[in-house]
């Protein structure tokens, strides 16, 4: 890796975008831009120091990505990188130009709808696995070792579960606050 | 007749959707929209890409508007038959809604005016 960039392994959940906008937003004041986004782990470049606004937006498909990509594009937010199904998108923030990119709230309530829709199939998915595991086990254990193993395993599928739930929870929450317009 | 019902479910139309179908008379893309929308609304109304782009998508799946033709990266979309009769509903609607609320309006301007 060049002098000029850096790797920061940082966690964000789904319902953190305000926290995560802020973080690169204040990386780029201090001269950092993000380039990349993998796993857990964001890489910067090193540039001038500038206000930037920083949004993220969450598409359910792969249709027409061009054509999505040339939206955001013309309307001046550069496209900076996707990870699975996010799309991180920034512009510079002069204070005059329109700083989201959801102008009605009915809209924005369809990317969140995406976004849970997603969550539940994860969530289901989840809890099958979780009573495969607690049942499919009893009778196939026969040393000790294996049973720490599957209960590590356990373990860890229901904090899968329950991390996966709380997204749910939380996205749906979101849903109803941007609904309850007159 | 039947058309008519089920183009009524749509109403009332957001902001954004009224001016995106009325900016669609000929074809025009994305970011043509926004820059029409922006023109004939006087820069009051601004359209998001994220707002744009899912609407463009949700009325071309309900057969309101369709995609005419590409050049370069860009769709050129259009209304359809029932997009066009959809924005006349709304147009109805809304000229409905000023015409029987100005009374009270212009009651309430009077009031203001006397106090």
């Amino acid at each position: 890796m060049s002098k000029n960039r850096k790797r920061i392994f940082k966690v964000f959940f789904a319902w953190q975008e305000e926290k995560e906008a802020a973080w690169l937003e204040e990386m780029a004041e201090k001269g950092w831009l993000m380039e990349k986004y993998h796993m857990i782990f964001y890489t910067f470049v090193q540039g001038q120091p500038e206000k930037y606004i920083y949004k993220f937006d969450y598409r359910d498909t792969n249709r027409d990505t061009t054509e999505y990509l040339e939206i955001f594009q013309d309307s001046g937010w550069e496209y900076v990188d996707r990870y699975l199904n996010w799309y991180y998108f920034r512009k510079k923030d002069d204070g005059t130009q329109l700083s989201d990119i959801y102008t009605d709230s009915r809209s924005e309530v369809q990317k969140y709808k995406a976004l849970f829709r997603t969550f539940l199939i994860l969530g289901i998915v989840n809890l099958f696995n979780l009573i495969n595991i607690t049942f499919n086990t009893s009778n196939t254990l026969s040393h000790q070792g294996e049973l720490t193993f599957y209960n590590i395993l356990r373990l860890l599928v229901l904090a899968a579960f329950v991390l996966v739930g709380y997204a749910c929870f939380k996205t749906y929450r979101r849903i109803q606050g941007l609904k309850s317009d007159l | 007749m039947d058309t008519q019902i089920n183009i009524k479910k749509y109403l009332p139309l957001t902001e954004a959707t009224y001016y995106i179908l009325i900016s669609l008379l000929e074809p025009l893309h994305g970011y043509g929209i926004m820059q029409n929308v922006e023109k004939i609304s006087d820069s009051e109304v601004r359209l998001g890409p994220g707002t744009l782009y899912g609407a463009l998508s949700k009325l071309e799946k309900e057969k309101l508007i369709q995609h005419v033709s590409s050049s370069e990266r860009k769709k050129y979309y259009q209304l359809t038959e029932g997009g066009k009769k959809l924005v006349q509903l709304e147009f109805r609607r809304l000229t409905g809604l000023i015409k029987n609320s100005k009374n009270v309006i212009e009651r309430m301007e009077e009031n203001n005016e006397q106090k």
